[in-house]
Parts: C-alpha cells; sequence; structure tokens
C-alpha cells in the first residue's frame, strides 16, 4: 500500500479512527495497531508477513535472554555476548540472503568465467520483502540496546512486534530507536491541537514534494538521460544529475514528512530524518542532515563500536588517524551496501568515506570564513551529485557513460525544460530558506481553529493531485 | 530525540479527534467528488468476485454523475491545462 493513494487513504482514515476509540485501552490499541500494520505490508505480499514476525520474534526472545542472562552471576558476561552475537547473525542473515545472495552468485561466477572455471551454479529467484533493510536494522537496534542497558527488555512481544512493524516507518523509515518509540506506548496516547496541524502539514508537503517535484523530475528528465545517457548533450547530464540530487530528496523526504505526520496524527512522535542537507558546507555536515536516522543508526552501532575517532584522540599518532579514517570508510562501504548490493553502491559508499576521511586529514571542520563557506558548499553539493551518478545509475557502465558524455562538452538535442529547471533550483533554493517548513506552518495553524488546517490541507491536497503526474509511482527507498 | 512538538503539548483532547476524523472524511469527500476516475482506477484492480462488480458498477454511476454534474470535468481539464503548460516551457 503506497502513502499517496486513495487504499491509504481510506486505511488511514479507519485505523484513526478506531485507535483513537481505543485510547484507553492501551493493549487492546497496540494490538489493533500491530494488525493494522501486517495488513499494511501485507498488501504487498502476505507471505513476507511471515519473515517480518520472525525477525521481531527473534528479536524480542533474544532481548528475553539478554535479561535472564544479566540476573544471573559469574559467566553471564560471556553468554550475552554469544546471545547477541547469535541473535545479530540471525537478523543479518535473513537480510544477507534476500539482498546479497544473488549479487554474491554472480560475482562468484564472474570471478570463475575470468578464471576459466565455469560451474552450475544454485541460482535462486529471490524477491526482495519492501522495507527488509529498515527492518532489520530496528530489530538489531534493539537487541543491542538491551544487551548494552539502553532500552528495558519488553516481557511482550506486542511491544517489540509493534514497534519493528509500525506502519508508518516500516517500509521506508524513519529508522526509529526502541529508546525512543517503546517508552510512547506504555501510557494511553494524546493527541493535542499542534500534533494534528503538524500531522496534517507534513503529510501535505511530503506528498506535494513526493507526487509533484520527484515524479514530475523522474519522467521528465532524470529517467530518460539514465537510461541512454550517450545519447544526450552534455547539459543534459549535468542537469539530469542535479535533477536527481533533488528527486531523491523529495522522495525521500517527503516520505519521512508522511511517516512523521501519519505517527503524529495516531500520537507517536519520530525525530526527523532530514534537514535541508544540500546546504551543507562540509560532508560531515552533509550527513547530520541527510537520512539522519541511518547515520546515527550506522554511527552508534557500527562506527562508534569499531573505535570511531578514539584512535586519534587516544593515541594521537599517525596510526591512530589511520584508524580513524579506516573506521570513517568502512562505515560508509558499509553505508552504501545497506542500500543493496551492486558496486554501484559500494563506490558510493567508498566515495563518501573517503571524503569524509579526507575532510578530517584536511582539518576542513575549522574552515568559517564566508568565502571558504561557499567553497564548502560548492565542493560539497557536487561530490554528492558524483555519488548520486553511481547511486541512481543501473550499473557501473552506465555511471560511467554519465560521467564520459558530461566530459565530453558535447552540444545537442535537449529534453530540458523551463518547467524542470525551475523545479530544480527552486527546490534547491528552499535548502536556503526557514527550515522545518511543515512544523512552523503547522504550528503556527496549531494557534487557528482546525478547520482552517482542514480547508488548507484539503485545497492543498486536490491541488496536488492536479499538478502531479498521472499514474502512481513508488518511492525510491521501497527498493531498499 | 528532536520532534516536530514540543512535549509540553501533551494533553489529549477527546473532541480533537471528531475534528480530525471530520478533516478526513471531508477529505476523503473532496476526493470521491474530484478525482472520481482515480476511483474507478482503483476499483479495476480489485479482485474479481461479485461483490467487486457490484461495488465497481455504483463506482462507475458515481463517476458518471460527477462528469455529468461538472467536478469530473473540472479535473479533466485542470490536468490537461497543466500538461499543456508544461508542454509549452520547451527547452531554454
Amino acid at each position: 500500500m503506497l502513502f499517496p493513494t486513495v487504499s491509504f487513504a481510506v486505511f488511514f482514515t479507519g485505523v484513526f479512527a478506531l485507535s483513537w476509540a481505543m485510547r484507553a485501552r492501551v493493549e487492546g490499541r497496540k494490538a489493533f495497531l500491530l494488525v493494522a500494520s501486517y495488513v499494511f505490508y501485507g498488501w504487498w505480499d502476505w507471505r513476507f508477513c511471515f519473515l517480518l514476525a520472525f525477525a521481531s520474534l527473534v528479536a524480542w526472545a533474544s532481548g528475553l535472554l539478554l535479561v535472564q542472562d544479566k540476573c544471573k552471576s559469574g559467566v553471564e558476561k560471556r553468554t550475552g555476548k554469544l546471545i547477541l552475537a547469535i541473535a545479530v547473525t540471525v537478523l543479518l542473515g535473513i537480510l544477507a540472503f534476500f539482498k546479497y545472495y544473488g549479487f554474491f552468485l554472480d560475482s562468484l561466477q564472474d570471478l570463475l568465467f575470468a578464471l576459466n572455471l565455469q560451474r552450475d551454479l544454485p541460482f535462486l529467484q529471490i524477491v526482495l520483502p519492501v522495507g527488509i533493510s529498515f527492518f532489520t536494522f530496528q530489530a538489531i537496534s534493539y537487541v543491542v540496546d538491551v544487551w548494552r542497558g539502553q532500552v528495558t527488555a519488553r516481557r511482550s512481544p506486542l511491544d517489540v512486534m509493534l514497534y519493528i512493524s509500525f506502519f508508518p516507518q516500516l517500509v521506508a523509515g524513519p529508522i526509529v530507536r526502541a529508546a525512543d518509540f517503546l517508552p510512547q506506548l506504555e501510557k494511553p496516547a494524546q493527541l493535542a491541537r499542534p500534533m494534528v496541524t503538524v500531522g496534517l502539514m507534513l503529510c501535505l508537503f511530503g506528498l506535494f514534494k513526493k507526487m509533484v517535484v520527484a515524479n514530475y523530475l523522474a519522467t521528465d528528465l532524470v529517467d530518460p538521460v539514465f537510461l541512454d545517457p550517450a545519447d544526450h548533450s552534455s547539459l543534459d547530464v549535468l542537469m539530469a544529475v542535479y535533477g536527481y540530487a533533488v528527486q531523491i530528496y523529495c522522495d525521500f523526504s517527503g516520505y519521512s514528512d508522511i511517516a512523521i505526520g501519519t505517527a503524529l496524527l495516531l500520537g507517536y512522535r519520530f525525530a526527523e530524518n532530514f534537514n535541508q542537507p544540500y546546504r551543507a558546507v562540509r560532508l560531515q555536515d552533509f550527513w547530520r542532515r541527510w537520512h539522519i536516522s541511518l547515520s546515527g543508526w550506522l554511527r552508534d552501532y557500527f562506527y562508534i563500536p569499531l573505535g570511531g575517532s578514539r584512535p586519534t584522540k587516544k593515541r594521537g599518532s599517525r596510526f591512530g588517524a589511520l584508524l580513524t579514517y579506516r573506521n570513517l570508510l568502512l562505515t560508509m562501504v558499509l553505508g552504501g551496501l545497506w542500500h543493496g548490493a551492486a558496486w554501484t553502491f559500494l563506490l558510493w559508499g567508498t566515495i563518501h568515506g573517503a571524503w569524509l576521511a579526507l575532510e578530517r586529514l584536511a582539518g576542513l571542520n575549522e574552515n568559517k570564513s564566508t568565502g571558504g563557506a561557499i567553497a564548502g558548499w560548492f565542493i560539497t553539493f557536487h561530490l554528492v551529485c558524483l555519488a548520486w551518478v553511481f547511486f541512481r545509475a543501473e550499473n557501473m557502465d552506465g555511471a560511467l557513460t554519465m560521467l564520459a558524455t558530461f566530459a565530453a562538452f558535447e552540444a545537442g538535442p535537449s529534453i530540458l525544460t523551463w518547467f524542470a529547471l525551475a523545479l530544480i533550483f527552486t527546490s534547491l533554493a528552499f535548502q536556503f530558506g526557514p527550515a522545518r517548513l511543515p512544523n512552523r506552518t503547522g504550528a503556527m495553524l496549531g494557534t487557528m481553529p482546525l478547520w482552517i488546517t482542514g480547508l488548507i490541507f484539503i485545497s492543498g491536497l486536490l491541488l496536488t493531485l492536479w499538478l502531479a503526474p498521472g499514474g502512481t509511482a513508488p518511492f525510491i527507498y521501497f527498493q531498499f | 530525540m528532536d520532534t516536530p512538538i514540543a512535549p509540553e503539548h501533551d494533553f489529549h483532547h477527546p473532541r480533537l479527534v471528531w475534528a480530525a476524523l471530520a478533516v478526513f472524511c471531508a477529505a476523503l469527500l473532496a476526493l470521491a467528488v474530484f478525482q472520481s476516475a482515480a476511483l474507478v482506477t482503483l476499483s479495476y484492480d480489485w479482485p474479481p468476485s461479485p461483490l467487486t462488480e457490484r461495488t465497481v458498477q455504483m463506482i462507475e454511476t458515481w463517476h458518471g454523475w460527477m462528469e455529468a454534474l461538472g467536478p469530473g470535468e473540472w479535473t479533466t481539464a485542470l490536468g490537461e491545462s497543466m500538461e499543456e503548460q508544461r508542454e509549452a516551457l520547451v527547452a531554454p
């Protein structure tokens, strides 16, 4: 079930009405929201509900075992680590099987072919379950947080299952932390006027960003150029790359806005996932603004356990600094591979990791002059765009053809329109305007009668539908 | 956690649920009136059954009314106008 559809509008209205009718019965409301979340997920393919339930139950059982282990004395530390290792291996195993099995066999076949050792390999037709990367990462974070003592393990499987499958964030994030969400399940949910107005404005802005900006840029410019870059001019290629930067931002942040907005309307708060990322003046700054829930996850569960930047601080030596650069590179490579099993994603992560290490090496963190900030913004934006070429291209050949076509500086017939240019540059201009515009608008409307917000929401919804191109395009991050 | 709403707003207004529900119902009604063609397209994706057949017929009848009364036509005209404007903005 996609957010910008009539089916979801009907589904959400029903869930909203029934969940608030059950407000006083905390456990009953949780059970209802769990069923609703499985209906939402099963809309794509009901068989994957079993996978979702399995991942949730592994996380719940591991949490309980870790608590029982902590209650004992003696050798509990070693057993706890073993439970944690088994749980993380099982959860990563699910992700690896569905996401990386085909890639691994393809790469192995290529290697064997190169060595003249052709073999029949056990290829399978594996359908990737929607949102698998998101729910496995949430399940892992629950187990690790329980092991670290940052979250109390829940006795009821209901809490853990709802935390992992709650439908607003289930298929494309934000990656919600158990420590933020589980305490919200303990008491009856609250609905105050600003929650309604901000929730509605987040949904409206998110729908507009996705249905109008992202969908038009995709159909009018980005998809045709990336499909056959050699057939386009250098200007088309450059604008398609800028266009993709805007498209993926509007697509993904649009989804996050709707997710945060719908959760808020049901009485739950999620942390923000985007904060004007294209105004960043350094790549480190970009990662504090882009997909904040993933960069936070990678920092807390991978970068810091690897050592983070401690080797530099502790040892103060060149070797210590090298370890920090290695940690940055490995973290971003993992971030790339999280998106999918392809050399293009690996290279996308490597570009980000290498540049983060380079920024640290060059000490770019201290540059505060205006000229330095402008230069920093220009370099950061174009580096992010360069990495997007690999992220978007079908394969390495496609990405290299895009770069070669741009580097040729050839004029030619163009598919560029004023409409596409206006979408790109207006969207980029908004990156430098006031932050958190839907929240500000919603907060302002919160002081007025609700029918005004309702009127704005309905008018905005109809306007978005009239402006949007026909058809329903899935969100980009559904494939991850 | 950096959330859209500060926790000091945490108090529940039961009447607010009814008001918000009224907004959602009005939005659904607006969609049914002005986007009746989308409802027809949606209904064609439902699995075949006697109930589906009857519901599809009802939705088609509704869409026919909306076309005859005006809202359906306005939506089509606005969509076509948007398409024309967009296509008129040729390459710079």
